[in-house]
């Protein structure tokens, strides 16, 4: 059995207060949420962080006001349904029923980065010796990597991305508001824009048609190996962001480019597709196989489109995420 | 079948839909006869039926053990790519079909209460029907588990090339298999060693 390291642990009643500490504690201090990602973590030592501040007995971090709460749970996110779509497809499609009631979509959004050699105990890690990503020298997926190509596995952040997204980060010394896709860097390590004294405490979102697919070995339950998420804005330019493909979520310039003002006919979708697979760059440090990941990675933006277009695509979902949602 | 006297059989029959531009394999439904002998306890032997039918079909679909070598500035060591059960993957509840579940009964006189056994049986004839069903969808073949997508890709790309769509390994291994030992029961003379090749040939 792998035991939890000891941790100090604080339940301020305030942002305010949450930022005060950590602005006190330095980066021995950890933030959290629901627990779902850094428990886990820190049972396999990849953290072992002196204090924890919790963020689940501040009322503001739910506030249901036109911004999202980072503290609301993905299962408020799927049944809230004045929702974008492609956010509750996406929250929805995150871990199982008992990880979704306790993680939130603030946690989701700063997971940490994922890959075969790393999601392990420490004693595997040790056995094969440890990676740049923690402890270690060498990136056991890369060889010849100086980077950590770790995997960004957030869904929800796709699907926030594609509609636009901002969030609102809060330190001691005053808050900022950033792009959701200015949030992160393309490192597997250092993955977050966020200072290690910021809470990330709302989203604001515009309403938009959007939907979200994810591919994964099981409909029921998995970690992406590829999320596609695509969405209107109102000023009626489609954008399609990509997650699981590569250490960070992005938006897929080329092919929103190229969408801008286009009907959604076949062809445009196909070329879309093409457009999108050629962007992602998928490791080989996650399930299923490699080269097949990146290659479906067109049909899986076929389907994302058609379904903004408003075809039918109940059957394909069902069979693929065994969700109707 | 294992420690079971009698042997028993099992009938599987899948139906199975893959899609030919992704290779994607799902499974609707599954109906499986078991050859039970007697059922002693229904709900427990449907129960242990099903779970084969469950095992049978993440072996057949998911279960793998992959190992990633390292490269020789390092070690050369082979790695475990995926060495906990959140990578090893099997079905679950959520990814199981329907499954349609009959019991044959024809008590075995041989066995307790004429029952033969209900668990390991039900669990070979899936495999072999998962891959038949994918044949009959699609016309490849894949000859090794798991069978996934990405090899159903790969056959169907040999079969446009006008190759054979099959993939997985082109021939048995040569498995060095001992002579067998011959042991004949008491009344045929045993006693519970082995009998010379010559003297086993009028026994067999
Ligand atoms: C078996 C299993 C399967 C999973 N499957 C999926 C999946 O399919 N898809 C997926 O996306 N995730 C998955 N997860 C990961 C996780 O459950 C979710 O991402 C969840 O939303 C994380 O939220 P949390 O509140 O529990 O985060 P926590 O674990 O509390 O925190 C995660 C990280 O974010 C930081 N953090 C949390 N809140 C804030 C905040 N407000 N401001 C700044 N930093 C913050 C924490 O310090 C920590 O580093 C899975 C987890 C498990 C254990
Ligand atoms: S990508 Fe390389 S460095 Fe990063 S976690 Fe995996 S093995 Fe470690």
């Amino acid at each position: 059995m792998m035991r939890l390291p000891w941790f100090e642990y604080r339940a301020p009643r305030s942002i305010g207060e949450a930022a005060r500490i950590l602005a006190g504690e330095g980066p021995e201090a950890m933030l959290i949420a629901g627990g779902t990602d850094l428990l886990p973590n820190m049972k396999r030592r990849q953290m072992a962080p002196k204090i924890l501040v919790s963020l689940r007995h501040i009322p503001e971090m739910k506030r249901n006001g036109s911004a999202l709460g980072a503290g609301t749970t993905l299962t408020e996110i799927v049944t809230k349904t004045e929702l974008p779509l492609g956010l509750r497809q996406a929250a929805h499609q995150v871990a199982t029923v008992h990880l979704r009631n306790m993680g939130t979509l603030g946690g989701n959004l700063c997971l940490d980065t994922r890959c075969n050699y790393y999601n392990q105990n420490y004693e595997w890690r040790k056995a094969i010796d440890f990676c740049l990503k923690k402890d270690g020298a060498i990136c056991w997926v890369a060889t010849a990597s100086k980077r950590c190509v770790a995997m960004s596995s957030t869904d929800c952040a796709p699907a926030l991305m594609a509609i636009g997204a901002r969030v609102k980060l809060v330190s001691a010394g005053g808050g900022r508001e950033v792009a959701l896709e200015d949030f992160y860097n393309n490192d597997g390590i250092d993955y977050l824009k966020r200072r290690p004294d910021e809470i990330l405490t709302e989203i604001k979102i515009e309403s938009s048609a959007s939907c979200y697919w994810k591919l994964r070995r099981r409909g029921a339950f998995d970690f992406p190996v590829l999320g596609v998420a695509a969405a209107i804005r109102s000023d009626g330019d489609i954008r399609i962001a990509l997650g699981a493909v590569a250490s960070r979520p992005f938006l897929v310039d080329k092919a929103n480019e190229f969408l801008k003002g286009k009907k959604l006919t076949d062809e445009v979708i196909e070329e879309a597709g093409r457009l999108v697979a050629s962007r992602a760059k998928p490791m080989d440090n996650a399930d299923l196989d490699l080269y097949w990941r990146k290659e479906v990675s067109a049909d899986f933006v076929g389907y994302a489109l058609r379904e903004l277009r408003g075809d039918d695509m109940r059957a394909t979902r069902l069979r693929i995420t065994r969700y109707a949602l | 079948m294992g420690p079971s006297p009698a042997y028993s059989y099992t009938a599987c029959v899948v139906e199975a839909e893959v899609e030919p531009k992704t290779g994607w394999i799902s499974v609707p439904k599954i109906w499986i006869a078991h050859d039970i002998g007697r059922t002693i306890n229904p709900v427990l032997a449907r129960g242990q039926v099903e779970g084969s039918v469950y095992m049978g079909l993440s072996e057949a679909l998911m279960e793998e053990q992959v190992f990633r070598r390292l490269p020789p500035k390092l070690s050369s060591a082979l790695v475990h790519k995926i060495p906990s059960l959140l990578e090893y993957k099997s079905l679950t509840s959520l990814d199981m079909p329907e499954v349609d579940t009959v019991l044959i009964e024809d008590p075995d006189p041989n066995c307790p209460f004429g029952a033969k056994e209900a668990g390991q049986g039900p669990l070979l004839p899936v495999m072999p029907a998962v891959a038949n069903a994918i044949y009959d969808a699609i016309g490849v073949r894949i000859d090794e588990l798991p069978i996934t997508p990405d090899k159903i890709l790969k056959a169907l790309e040999l079969k446009a090339q006008g190759k054979p769509g099959r993939v997985g390994p082109n021939h048995f291994p040569a498995v060095p298999y001992p002579e067998p030992l011959i042991v004949p029961p008491p009344w045929e003379g045993g006693d519970g060693k082995e009998v010379k090749k010559n003297d086993a040939a009028a026994v067999v």
